[in-house]
């Protein structure tokens, strides 16, 4: 199978959204195919989390139209409940439940949502604590945690629904600098293994080797969206190359 | 330095704490010495009372009046196995939550000995003596007036009066059947210690979740358990429990419900949870004890069905509604204070409303006031005070009839007597004041 012939994951279409007088999103197009890895990049303000949230319907889009695997998002509470079952999410400040321990943090969603039993939920949830290498703090809390195990215990709850898409929202911006690799390892993996990823972030090097294409956004609006390799050898627009220069040469 | 090091003596890290905490300045000096002299001079005027001046002997016998009122001394098995069932739930979680097992014991065994042992040989009954006196008045004549002197007459075992009165009239709510409260004591320390070897199964949910539904069931049992004596019967300390401890379950169930119609996204909804929970705030409970007492038929068929209803329930649903209100706001503060990341993580991963509310929200929010949800617990405690107002025999009311009904040994008793009232409220006040200190500390190893 060619790439060309793999099927659409997510598709936008002229989606904006406002809040209040101001648009936070402005007729914003992309088109992301299964297994790809799409790196999002931007100053800050320029509706990098807006647009990522709205395919998931944390924000309800204004204008325009979302598909996800096929389906439009309507307010129907069945495609809300698709879309929500559906991706992963990881927050830059994590959102671990802190009152659950990290095992029912992971089991819980299957747990509630898939009714899947008990023992099965967490016999699950230990592959995936195994998968981004914690299975030993299993029955701590979050708190107990550092932020880098903290951020891993979120991917594991995101990929613990089997979500054909994971988003991330700058995943390791709240982390010490020490612990930004061991979570950009994990992502890397999963980036691999042919997960469909949207990740917000600032770490260049994730961008350039382990996504396919970059989209950089700038007040509300996609500037310019290429192959990784052309991304930053090549940047077309002038706003691209000034932010590229300010992040790469500090 | 010296307060921390390991082998000091806890006598000599108090004397280093009193140095430097209390003696450091002058003006520190002074100030504690004049607190030491006051506290001192009060001490010693109460326990003079205590040890010396008072007439234990009224509170000895009428000790059953001040826990059941006139409960039906054939019916007391009803309160028996609550006690029996309370102490058991109380102890096995007691044990289970790693409460600490030395100190326990060693309270629960002196208490026993002391109230097991302090009856034995003594004895408490009123001597009346006819009596004759003749009188000479003004103009020479004499009349001879005769009657009966009644006397308490008190003949105690071992143990000093006021220490037999206190413990038996705390205890002993029957004349209590000696076997039966020795069985209390026995099972007391009995669950602690099968709640201490349950421990190991403690993150198992069905065990928690059969201790938590057994919690919950208990106050249904205790009230079905009631009404075959009818509720006419409530009286005393017994009565302002029942009321209190349905009340403010109830309370926490309508507070929760409040708090989360108050953020409802349907106006309607929350422009009512405001309405009710502003209007229910803005009068003092006795006014509303008075309207539940009071109303008949001016509410129409609802207020006629209502007015049905025993006085004792009308109450309770008055104390349910009205701590639901003050409870809805500490609830809406504890709701505030959970960041919007944890919404949003619980939409992420597909909750529903209903969902996210009950395993994510709600139980971290309850977390972060469970001092102030205590504190609410505690003054709708001791509000059962009220209760007399609205012609039901509370404590304090009983504690009156007993002055006033009992003129020849109860004269000028008062101190007594309401020493005892306000015992009961203060054990209470302070078994909930050492819950929610223990639920806070068990709580805080999840806590952000
Ligand atoms: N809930 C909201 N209400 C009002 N303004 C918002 C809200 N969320 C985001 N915004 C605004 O929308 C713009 C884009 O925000 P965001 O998507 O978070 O940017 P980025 O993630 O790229 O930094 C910002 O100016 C922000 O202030
Ligand atoms: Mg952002």
């Amino acid at each position: 199978m060619t790439t060309d012939s793999k099927r659409e994951m997510v598709r936008l279409e002229k989606v904006t959204k406002r809040f209040g007088d101001f648009t936070a999103l402005n007729g914003v197009d992309i088109s992301v195919t299964e297994g790809e890895v799409v790196a999002i990049i931007g100053p800050s303000g320029s509706g990098k989390s807006t647009l990522l949230r709205t395919i998931n319907q944390l924000e309800p889009h204004d204008e325009g139209r979302i598909f996800f695997d096929g389906v439009e998002l309507t307010d129907d509470s069945r495609t809300l409940a698709k879309i929500r079952t559906e991706t992963g999410m990881v927050f830059q400040q994590f959102n671990l439940f802190p009152h659950l321990t990290v095992l029912r943090n992971i089991a819980l969603a299957p747990q509630k949502v898939r009714h899947l039993p008990e023992h099965e939920a967490e016999e699950r949830a230990l592959q995936l604590l195994d998968r981004v290498g914690i299975t030993e703090q299993a029955e701590k809390y979050p708190g107990q945690l550092s932020g880098g195990q903290q951020q891993r215990v979120a991917i594991a709850r995101a990929l613990a629904m089997d979500p054909k898409l994971m988003m991330f929202d700058e995943p390791t911006s709240a982390l010490d600098p020490e612990m930004i690799n061991e979570v950009l390892k994990v992502m890397t993996e999963l980036a691999a293994s042919g997960m469909t990823m949207l990740c917000v972030t600032h770490e260049m090097g994730f961008a350039r080797n382990a996504a396919n294409r970059v989209i950089f956004m700038d007040e509300g609006e996609i500037v310019e969206i290429g192959t990784s390799a052309d991304f930053f050898t090549n940047p077309r627009e002038q706003r691209t190359k000034t932010f590229l220069d300010q992040i790469l040469t500090h | 330095m010296i307060g921390t090091m390991p082998n000091a003596s806890a006598l000599s890290r108090r004397a280093a704490y009193a140095r430097t905490r209390l003696f450091n300045t002058r003006t520190n000096t002074a100030l504690s010495l004049a607190a030491i002299v006051v506290g001192a001079a009060l001490a010693f005027l109460l326990a003079r009372f205590i040890l010396f001046d008072a007439n234990w002997a009224l509170v000895a016998i009428n000790r059953k009046l001040f826990f059941v009122g006139s409960y039906p001394p054939d019916e007391a098995f009803r309160i028996w196995i609550a006690v029996f069932l309370t102490a058991l739930l109380a102890s096995l979680s007691y044990g289970l939550w790693g409460g600490n097992l030395r100190s326990y014991a060693i309270a629960v065994g002196v208490a026993a000995l002391l109230i097991l042992t302090l009856g034995l040989g003594t004895e408490l009954r009123i001597e009346e003596r006819p009596y004759t006196e003749q009188i000479r008045s003004a103009s020479g004549e004499t009349t001879t007036i005769s009657g009966i002197e009644r006397e308490l007459v008190f003949d105690r075992g071992w143990a000093p009066s006021w220490l037999y009165a206190i413990s038996l009239g705390l205890a002993l709510p029957f004349g209590a059947p000696w076997l039966l409260m020795a069985a209390v004591f026995a099972l007391l320390v009995a669950g602690a210690m099968a709640g201490r070897r349950l421990t190991r199964w403690k993150t198992n949910p069905i065990l928690l979740q059969s201790i938590g539904a057994a919690w919950v069931l208990l106050i249904p049992i205790v009230v079905l358990l009631q009404t075959g004596v009818g509720v006419d019967k409530w009286e005393s300390a017994f009565l302002d429990l029942l009321v209190f401890a349905v009340g403010g379950l109830f309370s926490f169930v309508i507070g929760v419900l409040l708090a989360l119609g108050r953020r409802s996204p349907y106006r309607a909804i929350s422009i009512a949870s405001i309405t009710y929970i502003e209007v229910v705030r803005a009068a003092p409970l006795l006014v509303w004890l008075l309207f539940a007492t009071f109303l008949e038929d001016e509410l129409g068929p609802v207020g006629e069905a209502f007015s049905n209803i025993s006085l004792a329930y009308r109450v309770t649903v008055v104390f349910a509604f009205f701590g639901g209100a003050y409870i809805a706001e500490v609830v809406r503060g504890g709701l505030q204070s959970i960041p919007r990341g944890q919404y949003e993580a619980a939409d992420a991963i597909g909750l529903s409303p209903v969902q996210k509310y009950a395993l994510i929200i709600l139980p971290q929010a309850v977390r972060a006031v469970v001092p102030a949800i205590i504190g609410r617990f505690i003054a709708l405690w001791k509000d059962t005070a009220l209760l007399a107002a609205v012609s039901l025999v509370n404590t304090l009311e009983k504690a009156k009839k007993v002055l006033g009904g009992q003129t020849d040994i109860a004269d000028g008793a008062f101190f007594e007597i309401y020493i005892i009232v306000g015992l009961v409220y203060w054990v209470v006040s302070y078994l909930l004041s050492r819950l929610g200190g223990a639920a806070e500390t068990r709580l805080r190893v999840g806590a952000r």
